[in-house]
């Protein structure tokens, strides 16, 4: 595994306790620099001040959808490079073919572990 | 007596491990908490296998692409009973030994930041099965925070099954 781990993060989900468990996780890898923002419009307005390294979002939140976020970033001249992975619950594989098409760069299936998130962090921007 | 949840600051603000941080679940009414760095996920599980002649506790299993998640019933490792027919359980996904499991619970609340100075020893009124699976109680206002020994409510010891 190699990380850039003063990467800055940005976790995008609606669910506060959800947030802050991913944010210990990023923690335990060494990843110290992480934002945070309660769904996609809160996300878009975060990555329009700062420049992230990456993008760990929920698919499902209210107003703006993960998979909407996706969509925004994608179609953004100065985002659309940005590594972006999604998270789905484990009934939801469609979501994953939805995400596929619109550029997502990996998925992560509920339920998850640390080896998993490690996993996919590392195939999309490791080194 | 002053509730010891603390104000949440921003990550960083204070030193790591100044406080414990656990994950709020209820269970049969009664609130216990994880600590967060034994919690990897919450999720709604779908699609349990049951296993037979598996413990009690056992409500069934995940199989996601080899991956296989245990999923416990910590009401049922509390002695309460199962879950209400047709409530809605959800798991907390945790690892143990290297094994993936999924203790589910009534509901997953909040974060809370205590102060780990401020927990104390288990009740002596409190029922042997819940002494067993605690490391201790906060006292927050008006309720009692259990928090949750998570290795003792993960083994998987034969002798378990008959208290």
């Amino acid at each position: 595994m190699a990380f850039d781990l003063s990467m800055p993060i940005l976790v995008v989900d609606d669910y506060q306790t959800m947030i802050r468990i991913i944010r210990n996780l990023l923690k335990q890898l060494g990843f110290e620099d992480v934002d945070d923002a309660s769904d996609g419009t809160a996300a878009l307005e975060k990555l329009k001040a700062r420049k992230y390294g990456l993008i760990i979002s929920d698919w499902n939140m209210e107003p703006m959808t993960g998979y909407e976020l996706l969509r925004h970033v994608r179609a953004d001249e100065k985002l659309r490079t940005t590594p972006f992975i999604m998270i789905t619950a484990e009934s939801k594989t469609e979501n994953v073919i939805a995400a596929k098409k619109a550029g997502v760069n990996n998925y992560i299936v509920k339920p998850f572990n640390v080896e998993t998130l490690k996993g996919k962090i590392d195939a999309v921007v490791g080194s | 007596m002053s509730n010891p949840a603390t104000t949440d600051k921003p990550a960083g603000a204070q030193a790591a491990g100044a406080h414990n941080e656990l994950v709020t679940v209820r269970v049969a009414g009664e609130l216990l908490g994880v600590p967060i760095g034994r919690v990897h996920d919450v999720f709604v599980p779908n699609s349990l296998t049951s296993v037979p002649l598996a413990p009690g506790e056992i409500v069934g299993l995940l199989n996601l692409r080899g991956r296989v998640v245990t999923a416990l019933s910590l009401r049922r490792l509390l002695g309460v009973g199962s879950a209400p027919a047709g409530s809605t359980q959800t798991a907390l996904g945790i690892e143990h030994v290297g094994e993936s499991d999924g203790l589910l619970v009534d509901s997953v609340g909040e974060v809370m930041k205590l102060d780990p100075e401020q927990r104390q020893p288990n009740p002596t009124h409190m029922d042997r099965r819940w002494a067993a699976l605690s490391r201790g109680v906060y006292r927050l206002d008006g309720e009692l925070l259990i928090e949750l020994d998570v290795d003792a409510a993960l083994a998987r010891e034969p002798s378990r099954q008959a208290a």
